[in-house]
């Protein structure tokens, strides 16, 4: 098995820099065996410890495989998901948080070239119309996990597959985008996909074969483009059909969620009485949520990236419902 | 106030990607912690520019990205290490700091990434 090498990325850590991290990692992660793992602090120097990038971090030159790689994660504590009042929104005082400040190619904080690279527990957003993250054509086996992605003006991508790669898995992840989701063909499961956009095509991919969504909630969007596959299922929509089958329509995202005005309210969180609480399918879907949360914590999985908490009953209501049981026992 | 992270060592001759010998690894403000290990790495050097904004050298940090979002190119433009400043690189100590006037014999020496990993 291989050996996870582990640095922390931080002001006084290991490294100071993202940049200094990846290009320290070796060569040829195949033959040193090694899974280069950096461990992100929120000291990137902006407000809250937020790591601002001019210029896009690349992830290249390294030959990999499907058991070793380059993983880049939240530090323990340190993601939104650790927030003693955690939201579902990119909040730089919530978590690590990692956002590209440049134009055109800068734009999108990371990159990719190489397949098999891993992001847990992150908040990335692009600038401009710039996805929150990029992968770049033909990677393969890429995971994004537990990741807030917001696609700062929402005019654009939040995720961007290259197309023509296979086997990258993104879930539990809330994506907030544009009118184009990605442009291959990545597996969602338990993902929230919000827009607020004028323009509002629900595309999942352009050059590659269909994603499949699972568990996914897809919201704001007005018109339902190509790129889904059948097999998706168990999804939840504002729009009057989905592709695939079991899929909740036509629900109002502000009945699902706990505010949906992109702003400092804004939280992607489910809410009680929420149509999404029990929808989904616990078939292939992750077994916790963005969260850390177990799923299921009802009598099924949420669809989306969160699992709702219900408050255990208090002692007198299970008391009232134990006397009742007992009462229909003996007759009463 | 300029501090730059610069490799002296090609990581990986050939290697799409790869970090090369002249490849700025990052730009820093004046007066940035630098860890012990990048400290320690004998494969970069740590330039300090005082009074220069990092701002004038934050492009050396840029990637050659192709159409199809392929990072060809880990920086899109190095240092040329055959130059005089090259070699200043390769023997100067892991830490050293030059005037401001000296970004200017950094600018003469960085050149365009081509094909084939040659500068």
């Amino acid at each position: 098995m291989a050996t996870v090498v582990t640095s922390t990325i931080g002001s006084g850590r290991d490294y100071s820099t993202l940049a200094a991290w990846e290009a320290a990692a070796p060569a040829n992660l195949v033959t040193s065996d090694e899974v280069w793992e950096g461990l992100v602090y929120a000291e990137g120097g902006g407000t809250d410890g937020e790591w601002t990038l001019s210029t896009t971090l690349t992830i290249s030159g390294s030959t990999v495989d499907s058991t070793r790689f380059k993983r880049l994660a939240a530090a323990s504590g340190e993601s939104f998901a650790d927030d003693a009042a955690p939201r579902l929104r990119y909040d730089t005082a919530k978590g690590v948080a990692i956002r590209g400040t440049g134009l055109y190619g800068n734009a999108s904080p990371i990159t990719t070239s190489e397949s098999y690279f891993e992001v847990e527990g992150l908040q990335l957003k692009g600038n401009n119309a710039i996805a929150g993250l990029s992968i770049g054509s033909s990677q393969t086996g890429i995971k994004v996990k537990r990741c807030i992605l917001d696609q700062g003006d929402r005019t654009g991508y939040a995720l961007n597959f290259g197309g023509f790669g296979s086997g990258s898995t993104v879930e539990n992840c809330v994506i907030i985008t544009g009118s184009v989701l990605s442009y291959s063909n990545p597996t969602y499961k338990n993902c929230t996909i919000f827009t607020d956009a004028s323009s509002r095509t629900f595309i999942a991919e352009i050059y590659g074969s269909q994603a499949i969504f699972t568990n996914c909630a897809v919201f704001g969007f007005t018109t339902l483009g190509s790129g889904i596959n059948s097999s998706s299922s168990y999804n939840a929509t504002n729009l009057s059909s989905f592709t695939g089958s079991n899929n909740l329509t036509s629900l109002t995202a502000s009945s699902q969620f706990e505010n949906t005005t992109y702003g400092a309210s804004f939280d992607l969180r489910i809410k009680t009485g929420s149509a999404l609480i029990d929808a989904g399918t616990s078939s292939g879907a992750p077994s916790a949520d963005a969260f850390g949360t177990s799923r299921p914590q009802g009598s099924a999985y949420d669809i989306g990236a969160h699992e709702l908490v219900v408050a255990a009953a208090s002692l007198s209501a299970r008391g009232t419902v134990v006397r009742q049981a007992m009462n229909r026992a003996s007759g009463y | 106030m300029a501090e730059l992270l610069v490799c002296v060592t090609d990581k990986a001759t050939g290697q799409v990607g790869a970090i090369m010998a002249g490849d700025v690894v990052c730009v820093c403000a004046d007066g940035h912690l630098w860890s012990d290990r990048e400290r320690a790495n004998p494969d970069w050097r740590i330039v300090k520019f005082p009074g220069v904004d990092p701002a004038w050298v934050s492009d050396y940090q840029q990637a050659q990205i192709d159409v199809t979002g392929r990072v060809v190119f880990k920086r899109a433009v190095g240092v040329d290490m055959t130059t005089a400043v090259g070699s200043w690189l390769l023997a100067t100590e892991q830490e050293s700091t030059l005037a401001a006037e000296s970004v200017i014999d950094l600018i003469d020496a960085t050149v365009q990434r081509e094909a084939g990993g040659v500068l």
